[in-house]
């Protein structure tokens, strides 16, 4: 079945790179064999139920439980078949195989040996390089492994999906923002923002409506910190001039206050569209959210 | 669907480009190479060279190894597209898919036959290789692992100078199998960047605030002149950064038809594939080519740039930095290292042994420059000096085509991002300063002249090649940025730092304090935090204790006064800043460090990696 080359006699070093070969060989091909086959010939949905009976009793954690192992699951079904090929490969090729990795294993103690000068005075320079590198690859295979675990985590979350459908990686109040005034206004609305908020994600989500907003001088170097801890100074709409206003011509204009000291409390529910989506959105209809959002068309003037 | 295979015809468009810009600058040899023999038909090129073997067909005697080729197609493809891009749009062109449709169809045009003519080459010796063998031969001799073993005949061995200076004799076939293991590792970590990369959409600050809200304005708008992109009220972060990245991204969003932040990712790990292979190639043509893939393999495995979030598999630029200024650098290097001439080694080696070859080095190399200043009056010397002469005017040319390449590559840095701008500045004082010590202290400074000019001293040829390489970095960045120069001018200064504005004696003087916190914060960042980052820092270290000497070449030097010139530019700009120090320095340094890692591991290969001495070819996979 396995084409062995029986013309010429073997050294020694041959036979113990086929004998290292070997035993590298069978375990790769019985794992991959059987994990290759197992994983195919079950359906995705029966390793999910698995997954949901393993999974903590929360329904967030069951649904990322049952997503990653979707993920895990088409993974295997690719990784493990290629696996397979490349261990039939070898097998099938293998004294050719063995001398390969042996002169490969040659070649590269020799490209360490002589990059730290192989005398035997200065052996020690060859270990630690060898030593270096060692601990690189060591580093690598962390690294690569966590960054497997980061993807396995964003599976549930990212998909195939592009980042308009997910909004990924910004606030709660933020996407309830970008989606309210994605459903309130036309396509190419110009909207003029006043917010204490650094816009920069909901610039870029609502394209093409394009956001304008008159960045306070004392805010634009300072990046925010997480839930409010540093308030950023921030023009009102009635510190904004009209030549301002009337220059950006907006079709809209957007009030977006998240710190406490930017509004009063009663000013809250004074935009009742918003209200009614927020209400909607989170299935709750005594809902009212704690920061202000007040969307206006503007007049012709550009005032609201 | 029709907009995927649009994408992928564009990105081979594209990658096609960059290919016959790059065999284009890297083989100026050939027309001269032509005209040389065409004066003196009867003569016989001597192609023994390491550096130069024949292609056939093509008469060319410089070869750029396949790696070199594809990966810098990949990086010049995207850069010179971009540029391209920006330049259609400011002579009032519009973007879309128009325009990235007649880009692709130039790559096609321009880069098409080029590589068609490389893989004919190929096939037509792979092919003659294979005839050469008898019918008695295995079938198994015919497999293509058997065939990767054939880049040598077995027991080759050639000679290479490892770090202390002596002679080493390496296998060729080892060598090679080596090689091998290594692309292999690097085309798998590319398939995992570019699989990774395509898992996520734009999730961080930088890549959505600065950069792909640019590209989605001039999908909208179809001008880099918008409106809205010059408007300093019009929500984007860093109005005044460059546009090559957004240019990049609305390229692929125009080929695609939609706007989607997933796909446009896919530059990024092209970059990464550009960058590593490029080092691969360029580092093969200089040192022993298991080295070169050895370290292109380190290079690819550092964790800051792969797989960091924020490294190429993120839509920042602070990986394309990485890439084009360590390509930039990695060229300079390139036209700074010695160009051995393949010739004289060969000749003059084969008579000596090789301990005696390695201690003589020097002056053989001296000897070459006193029998090019006779070249005239010893043309009864027939094949011997005509050999030499265009072995060294080659290398004079590959001089000419690496510093092209380093102007090209270090504007496509600061067409990337404004820190390129103090990067361009860096190489160039580097460069400057290298070319003073040259002048000043000629015995510390190991030079040695690529482009040798009869009646000159060693040092003064060294000069005036360094200072020829010099006005070509400078003169291809000015053409490449000057169009950007001139359009930035009319950008908004909204939330910019305004380095150079904000400049001055007083300012310096006042915050000097600071300079303290941030040379402990770098270090602390650079060498304690190497499991997280990576120990790139720590090979370079490494390389200056285990073979100092080396340092004093005019081309590791040039890497080491560029690293500490970036960190001080880094230092200088957290004093200037108008930032809090501890969140604008501690948030970015190691986004800045990873742009410097590049310019650690080369050189960390400079250091380390066996150089070439004699007797071993290179073909044109870049393999032994």
């Amino acid at each position: 079945m396995f084409k062995v080359d029986r013309s010429a006699r073997l050294t020694g070093d041959e036979l113990r790179s086929q004998f290292w070969l070997r035993c590298l060989l069978v375990p790769l091909t019985l794992t991959t064999a059987l994990i290759g086959g197992l994983i195919w010939f079950l359906p995705v949905d029966v390793v999910q139920d698995w997954a949901y009976q393993l999974a903590p009793p929360d329904d967030t954690r069951r649904l990322e439980a049952i997503s990653h192992a979707e993920f895990l699951c088409w993974l295997l079904r690719v990784v493990m078949p290629l696996l397979l090929l490349a261990a039939c490969r070898s097998w099938y090729d293998f004294a050719n195989t063995a001398r390969w990795w042996s002169d490969a294993v040659v070649g590269m103690l020799s490209v360490t040996r002589g990059m730290a000068d192989g005398t035997r005075s200065s052996r020690w320079r060859t270990v630690l390089v060898r030593v270096v590198l060692a601990a690189w690859c060591g580093l690598a295979v962390v690294h690569f492994a966590d960054s497997l675990r980061q993807r396995v985590r964003d599976w549930p979350y990212y998909r195939f999906r592009s980042g308009d459908r997910v909004l990924p990686n910004i606030s709660d109040s933020n996407v309830d923002v970008i989606r309210y005034v994605q459903q309130a206004t036309p396509t190419n609305s110009r909207i003029l923002v006043v917010s204490d908020q650094k816009l920069f994600f909901l610039s870029y989500y609502l394209l093409p409506r394009r956001l304008y907003h008159k960045m306070h001088p004392d805010s634009e170097h300072v990046i925010p910190k997480e839930n409010l801890q540093r308030r950023l100074a921030t023009y009102r709409l009635e510190d904004l001039d009209a030549a301002f206003v009337q220059r950006i011509a907006p079709d809209y204009i957007l009030e977006y206050f998240e710190h406490p000291d930017e509004f009063d409390r009663s000013e809250l529910q004074d935009d009742p569209a918003w209200i009614a989506f927020q209400r909607r959105m989170h299935g709750n209809p005594s809902r009212v959210p704690n920061f202000l959002v007040r969307l206006r068309p503007a007049t012709a003037g550009g005032q609201p | 669907m029709s907009g995927l295979l649009l994408l992928t015809f564009g990105l081979l468009g594209q990658w096609l480009f960059g290919v016959a810009v790059a065999h284009l600058v890297l083989s100026l040899a050939w027309w001269r190479s032509s005209l040389v023999r065409s004066v003196q038909p009867t003569e016989r090129l001597d192609y023994g060279s390491p550096v130069a073997p024949p292609t056939g067909e093509s008469g060319s005697t410089e070869v750029t190894p396949w790696a070199e080729l594809a990966g810098l197609g990949l990086v010049l493809g995207i850069g010179l597209t971009a540029w391209g891009l920006f330049v259609w749009s400011l002579c009032g062109g519009m973007l879309g898919r128009g325009a990235s449709l007649t880009f692709t169809v130039i790559g096609f045009v321009c880069g098409g036959p080029i590589i068609w003519k490389r893989l004919r080459s190929k096939w037509s010796r792979h092919s003659r290789a294979v005839q050469r063998r008898s019918p008695s031969q295995s079938r198994s001799a015919n497999s293509p692992l058997a065939s990767a073993l054939r880049g040598e005949e077995p027991g080759v061995r050639g000679s290479w100078i490892d770090s202390q200076g002596a002679v080493i004799e390496i296998d060729a076939r080892r060598d090679a199998a080596w090689c091998r293991v290594c692309q292999w590792l690097i085309g798998g970590l590319a398939v995992i960047a570019l699989a990774q990369t395509l898992l996520t959409p734009h999730h961080f600050w930088d890549e959505r605030s600065i950069f792909a809200i640019k590209g989605r304005v001039l999908v909208a708008d179809g001008s880099i002149r918008s409106p809205d992109l010059l408007d300093p009220d019009f929500v984007q972060y860093h109005p005044k950064y460059p546009l090559l990245i957004p240019l990049a991204e609305q390229h692929v969003y125009a080929l695609l038809g939609s706007v989607d932040d997933r796909l446009s990712k896919i530059v990024f790990p092209l970059l990464y594939l550009g960058l590593v292979l490029t080092m691969a190639g360029v580092l093969s043509r200089r040192v022993l080519p298991g080295a070169a893939w050895l370290f292109a393999l380190l290079l690819a495995t550092v964790p800051v740039l792969m797989p960091y979030e924020l490294g190429f598999l993120s839509g920042q630029a602070d990986a394309p930095m990485a890439c084009f200024h360590g390509l930039a650098l990695l060229y300079l290097w390139d036209a700074c290292t010695w160009h051995d001439s393949p010739t004289l080694t060969r000749n003059e080696g084969a008579s000596a042994s090789a301990k005696a070859r390695a201690s003589e080095a020097p002056r053989l190399n001296t000897s070459a420059h006193q029998n090019v200043s006779h070249d005239d009056s010893k043309r009864q010397a027939g094949s011997s000096s005509l050999t030499l002469r265009v072995g060294l005017s080659a290398a004079s040319r590959r001089v000419a085509g690496a510093s092209i390449i380093a102007g090209l590559c270090g504007a496509f840095a600061a067409f990337t991002k404004d820190e390129g701008i103090a990067f361009l500045l860096v190489d160039v004082v580097a460069m400057s300063m290298l070319i003073l010590l040259v002048r000043l202290a000629p015995k510390v400074v190991r030079t040695n002249s690529a482009v040798p000019d009869p009646g000159c001293s060693d040092s003064v040829q060294q000069n005036g090649s360094l200072i020829r390489t010099l006005a070509a970095v400078v003169i291809c960045a000015a053409i490449i940025l000057g169009p950007w120069l001139i359009h930035r001018r009319d950008l908004p200064l909204t939330t910019e730092m305004n380095y150079f504005g904000r400049a001055s004696f007083a300012l310096v003087i006042e915050r000097l304090p600071v300079l303290a916190w941030e040379a402990l914060h770098l270090a602390h960042r650079m060498l304690w935090e190497w499991p997280h980052w990576g120990l790139h820092w720590w090979l370079m270290l490494v390389g200056l204790v285990i073979a100092p000497r080396r340092v004093l070449s005019a081309s590791q030097l040039l890497l080491l006064l560029d690293v500490i010139g970036s960190l001080l530019a880094l230092m200088i700009a957290g004093m200037l800043a108008p930032a809090q120090l501890d969140e604008h320095i501690g948030g970015s340094s190691p986004r800045f460090l990873m742009q410097l890692v590049p310019v650690a591991v080369l050189f960390a290969a400079g250091q380390f990696a066996p150089r070439r001495e004699a007797s071993v070819s290179l073909n044109p996979d870049g393999l032994v």
